[in-house]
C-alpha cells in the first residue's frame, strides 16, 4: 500500500515537474502574459509536489510547520494562476477578478494565521476544518470558473486550438475533483486506496494539461483532420478560378473558418488587398499594412497572423486567442499560402495568355482593316485612270501611231494588273475577316463544279476526281481553294495535255489528306515553301496579262486551309507537283465518297 | 424630249467628272440633267433645299457614293429613306467597295440597288449605260417629289 502511494507521488512529481519545466521554457522564450500565467500555474503544482518530498510528514518542528504553510499558500495560488491564464483569452469582469483576488488573499493569510500545520497526530480542530472548507470553496470556485471558461474559449477556434483548450479544461476539472475527494475522503484514509486514487486522478489531469499544452504531432494531425478536409475543399475551389479576386473569394471564407477567425485578407505584392472576407475596409487596410511592413517574415500578433507568399501575403485577423495558439496556425497558413501561390501562378499565366491572345487578335484585326482600307482606296485612282484612258483613246483614235496604240494598251494592261493585285489582296484580307459558320461541304460536289467550269472555259486538261471526304468549312472558301489549285496546275503545267488528279487518303490522326497533283513541270525543291508567300511567283512577269496571275493564289489557299486548322504543302509528283492538304480529324465529317472521272 | 434629273453624290472629282460625262453620253432618247454634289452634307442640302439649293428641283434618280467626308453615303441614305417626302426617290449606291457588309447595309437601309464601280477598260461608261438602261428603260421611274 505504501509502495503504491509512493509510486503515485513519484509519478506526480515527474509529470508536474516536466510540465512545469516545459511551461517555464516556453514563457522564457515568448514572454507572453498567457505563457507566464501558465508557467506559474503548473510551476506552483510542481513546486508543491517536489517540496512535499523534502518535508518529512512526521516532522514536528516549527520550521516544518512554516514550510507546510508556505506550500499550502503556493498551492492556493494555483487556481488563481489558472484563472489568470484563462483571463488572458477572455477578460473576466472586474467584480469577478476582485472576488477571486480577495478569496485567494483571505485563504493565503488564513494559512499563516493557523496555529500549527501537519505533523503526526495533529489534532483535527474545528478551526482547521473550517479552514479546509474555505480552501475547498476557493479552489473549486476558481477552478470551475476556469474549467468552464477554457471549454467555452475553444468553441470558435480551429480544431487544434479547440481540442487543446478542452483538454486543459478537462485537466482542471479532474484536478479539482482530486482535491475534493482528498478533502472528503474518510479521516482514516491514510492506509486506504484513496490517496492512490486521488494521486492517479492528479496524474491524469497532469497528462491532460501536458497534452493540451504541447500536443504531440500525431495528436495534432488527428485533431486537424476536419481542418484538412476544409483545406481540400478550398484547394478544389482554387482549381476552377483564374482571377486573383476569385481565388481570394474561394479561399478566404474557408481560411477564416479554419482559424475560427474574424476574417482574412489576401494582399498583393504591391500591398493592395486582392480579396478579403469578414472584415471592414479599414480593418483590411490595417491588416494589409502590417503584413506588408513585415516583409518576408510571418507575423504573430495579438489577433493577427500573417505569412508571406510569392504573390504577396495571407493575413488572418483573429481574436485574442491567436497569439498563444499561433505556431500551428502559422504552419497551416503557410500551407494555404503555398496553394494560393500556385493558384495565383495559374491566374497570372492565364492573364498573360489572354492578354497576348487579345493583343494578337487586335493586331490581326487592325492589319486586316488596314489592308482592306488601303486596297479599297487604291482602287479609286484606277477607276479614274481607266476612265480617262477610255476617253483619251476615243479622242485620239486614228491619229495615233502603231507604237502609240501599243503604249496605250500597256497602260491599260498595267492598270488592270494593278486592279487584280488589289483585288487579290482584298480577298486575302477577307479570308481572315469574314467569320462565317462552317457547314458540311462535300468536296466531291465542289470538284464536280470546278470540272464543269474548266470544261466550260475550254481548257484542255484531263481532271480526275477520286473519292473525296466531306469536311466542315466555309463552302465558298472550299471552292476558292480547289479552284486556285486546279487552275494553278493547268496554267503552270507548261504543257497542253496536262492531267490533274484530285484524291484523298486517310491520315494517321483520323484526318484526311486531299491531294491535287499534276504531271506538269513541277516546282523546284528550293521554292516549295516560297510559293505560298504573298505575291510570290516562279515565272517572270513578261506581260501584265500573262497567265501567271498575281502570285497570291497559293497564299490565299494556305490561309483558307489554316483557317480550318489544316496544313498545306507541296511535294514532287515525278513529274509535276503534288499539293497536299491535311484536314484535321475535327473538320472531317466522313471519309471518301464517290468516284468521278471527267475529261 | 423629256428631262430626267439625276443627282450624283461623289467626293472624288475625277469620278464625278467621269460619271457625269458617262451619264450625258448615254442614249435613251431622254435629256439627262446631271447635278453633282461633293459630299453627303451637300447632298442633303440639295435634297432638303437648304442654302444655295433653296429652289433646287428634286431628282428623279440619285447615284450615291458611300465613302464621303462629313456625312457618309449610308447616313444620306438613312436620311432620304426616313423622310416621307424624299423616300420615293430611287437611290443607286455606286461605290468602290464590294464588302458584303456594305451591300447588306445599303439594302437594309432601303437602298434601291448597289453597284460596284467597275475597274475595267470603259468600265465607268459601260456601267452607267447599264444602270440607266435599267432605270430609264426597263424599270419605270416615279415622278420626283414636288
Amino acid at each position: 500500500m505504501e509502495a503504491a502511494q509512493l509510486a503515485v507521488r513519484i509519478a506526480q512529481l515527474v509529470f508536474f515537474g516536466a510540465l512545469a519545466l516545459v511551461s517555464v521554457r516556453r514563457w522564457r522564450k515568448d514572454r507572453e502574459e498567457a505563457a507566464m500565467w501558465w508557467a506559474a500555474t503548473v510551476g506552483s503544482l510542481g513546486l508543491v509536489i517536489a517540496a512535499s518530498f523534502l518535508i518529512p510528514p512526521d516532522a514536528e518542528t516549527e520550521l516544518a510547520s512554516w514550510a507546510r504553510k508556505l506550500l499550502v499558500a503556493v498551492l492556493l495560488l494555483f487556481p488563481y494562476a489558472l484563472m489568470r491564464y484563462g483571463s488572458c483569452f477572455v477578460r473576466p469582469s472586474v467584480v469577478l477578478r476582485r472576488l477571486a483576488q480577495a478569496a485567494t488573499g483571505v485563504v493565503v493569510v488564513w494559512t499563516f494565521l493557523l496555529p500549527r500545520l501537519g505533523g503526526e497526530d495533529a489534532p483535527q480542530t474545528t478551526a482547521l476544518k473550517v479552514f479546509t472548507f474555505a480552501v475547498l470553496i476557493q479552489w473549486t470556485a476558481l477552478s470551475m470558473i476556469t474549467t468552464v471558461r477554457l471549454w467555452r474559449i475553444g468553441q470558435h477556434q480551429a480544431s487544434v486550438a479547440k481540442r487543446r483548450m478542452r483538454t486543459m479544461s478537462v485537466g482542471a476539472a479532474l484536478l479539482n475533483a482530486a482535491l475534493a475527494i482528498a478533502v472528503f475522503s474518510p479521516s482514516d484514509a491514510e492506509d486506504t486506496w484513496w490517496p492512490v486514487f486521488t494521486g492517479m486522478l492528479a496524474i491524469v489531469s497532469a497528462l491532460c494539461f501536458f497534452v493540451g499544452f504541447v500536443p504531440p504531432r500525431w495528436l495534432r494531425m488527428l485533431w486537424r483532420a476536419p481542418d484538412v478536409d476544409r483545406l481540400r475543399h478550398a484547394e478544389l475551389g482554387l482549381m476552377t478560378v483564374v482571377e486573383p479576386k476569385q481565388i481570394g473569394d474561394a479561399l478566404l471564407p474557408h481560411m477564416t473558418a479554419l482559424f475560427g477567425a474574424q476574417g482574412s485578407v489576401m494582399v498583393g505584392r504591391d500591398g493592395e488587398p486582392l480579396a478579403s472576407a469578414g472584415l471592414l475596409d479599414t480593418e483590411v487596410r490595417a491588416a494589409s499594412a502590417i503584413a506588408t511592413q513585415a516583409g518576408n517574415e510571418p507575423v504573430i500578433q495579438v489577433g493577427l497572423l500573417s505569412v508571406p507568399m510569392r504573390h504577396g501575403w495571407l493575413v488572418v485577423r483573429g481574436n485574442s486567442l491567436s497569439p498563444f495558439f499561433g505556431r500551428d496556425e502559422v504552419d497551416l497558413l503557410m500551407g494555404l499560402a503555398l496553394f494560393a501561390d500556385l493558384a495565383l501562378d495559374r491566374a497570372a499565366l492565364f492573364t498573360l495568355e489572354r492578354v497576348a491572345r487579345e493583343e494578337a487578335e487586335r493586331a490581326n484585326t487592325e492589319l486586316e482593316t488596314f489592308v482592306y482600307s488601303v486596297s479599297h482606296d487604291l482602287k479609286n485612282p484606277l477607276v479614274s485612270l481607266l476612265g480617262f484612258l477610255d476617253y483619251l483613246s476615243e479622242e485620239i483614235e486614228g491619229s495615233l501611231s502603231e507604237e502609240g496604240t501599243f503604249f496605250l494598251q500597256r497602260i491599260s494592261a498595267a492598270s488592270l494588273y494593278m486592279q487584280a493585285l488589289i483585288q487579290d489582296l482584298l480577298e486575302l484580307s477577307r479570308i481572315g475577316r469574314a467569320q462565317t459558320e462552317p457547314t458540311d461541304v462535300a468536296l466531291d460536289d465542289i470538284l464536280h463544279e470546278i470540272v464543269e467550269d474548266t470544261r466550260g472555259r475550254g481548257l484542255s486538261a484531263t481532271i480526275t476526281v477520286d473519292r473525296l471526304p466531306v469536311v466542315s468549312m466555309n463552302p465558298l472558301r472550299a471552292r476558292q481553294l480547289f479552284t486556285n489549285l486546279v487552275a494553278n496546275a493547268i496554267t503552270h503545267s507548261g504543257r497542253p495535255d496536262v492531267t490533274v488528279t484530285v484524291d484523298a487518303i486517310p491520315a494517321p490522326d483520323g484526318g484526311m489528306v486531299v491531294s491535287v497533283s499534276d504531271n506538269g513541270k513541277g516546282i523546284p525543291a528550293g521554292y516549295r515553301e516560297k510559293v505560298f508567300g504573298v505575291f510570290e511567283r516562279l515565272e517572270r512577269q513578261d506581260s501584265a496579262t500573262s497567265p501567271s496571275g498575281t502570285g497570291i493564289g497559293l497564299a490565299v489557299c494556305r490561309k483558307i486551309v489554316e483557317q480550318c486548322g489544316g496544313h498545306i504543302d507541296v511535294s514532287d509528283n515525278r513529274p509535276g507537283a503534288r499539293f497536299s492538304i491535311r484536314f484535321p480529324a475535327a473538320v472531317v465529317r466522313s471519309g471518301a465518297q464517290s468516284v468521278e472521272v471527267a475529261r | 424630249m423629256r428631262a430626267v434629273r439625276v443627282l450624283v453624290a461623289e467626293d472624288n472629282e475625277d469620278h464625278l467628272f467621269l460619271t457625269t460625262r458617262a451619264l450625258q453620253d448615254t442614249n435613251h432618247g431622254l435629256r439627262l440633267e446631271v447635278q453633282g454634289v461633293r459630299d453627303g452634307e451637300e447632298a442633303l442640302d440639295f435634297l432638303h433645299r437648304r442654302g444655295d439649293y433653296h429652289d433646287a428641283p428634286r431628282p428623279h434618280l440619285m447615284l450615291l457614293d458611300l465613302k464621303m467626308p462629313k456625312v457618309n453615303g449610308l447616313e444620306v441614305l438613312d436620311d432620304i429613306k426616313n423622310d416621307p417626302e424624299l423616300r420615293s426617290i430611287p437611290v443607286v449606291v455606286l461605290t468602290s467597295s464590294d464588302r458584303p457588309e456594305d451591300i447588306a447595309e445599303t439594302y437594309r437601309r432601303g437602298g434601291n440597288s448597289y453597284v460596284t464601280k467597275p475597274v475595267t477598260p470603259n468600265g465607268i461608261r459601260d456601267g452607267l449605260q447599264e444602270i440607266t438602261d435599267y432605270w430609264m428603260q426597263v424599270a419605270a421611274l416615279p415622278e420626283p417629289p414636288a
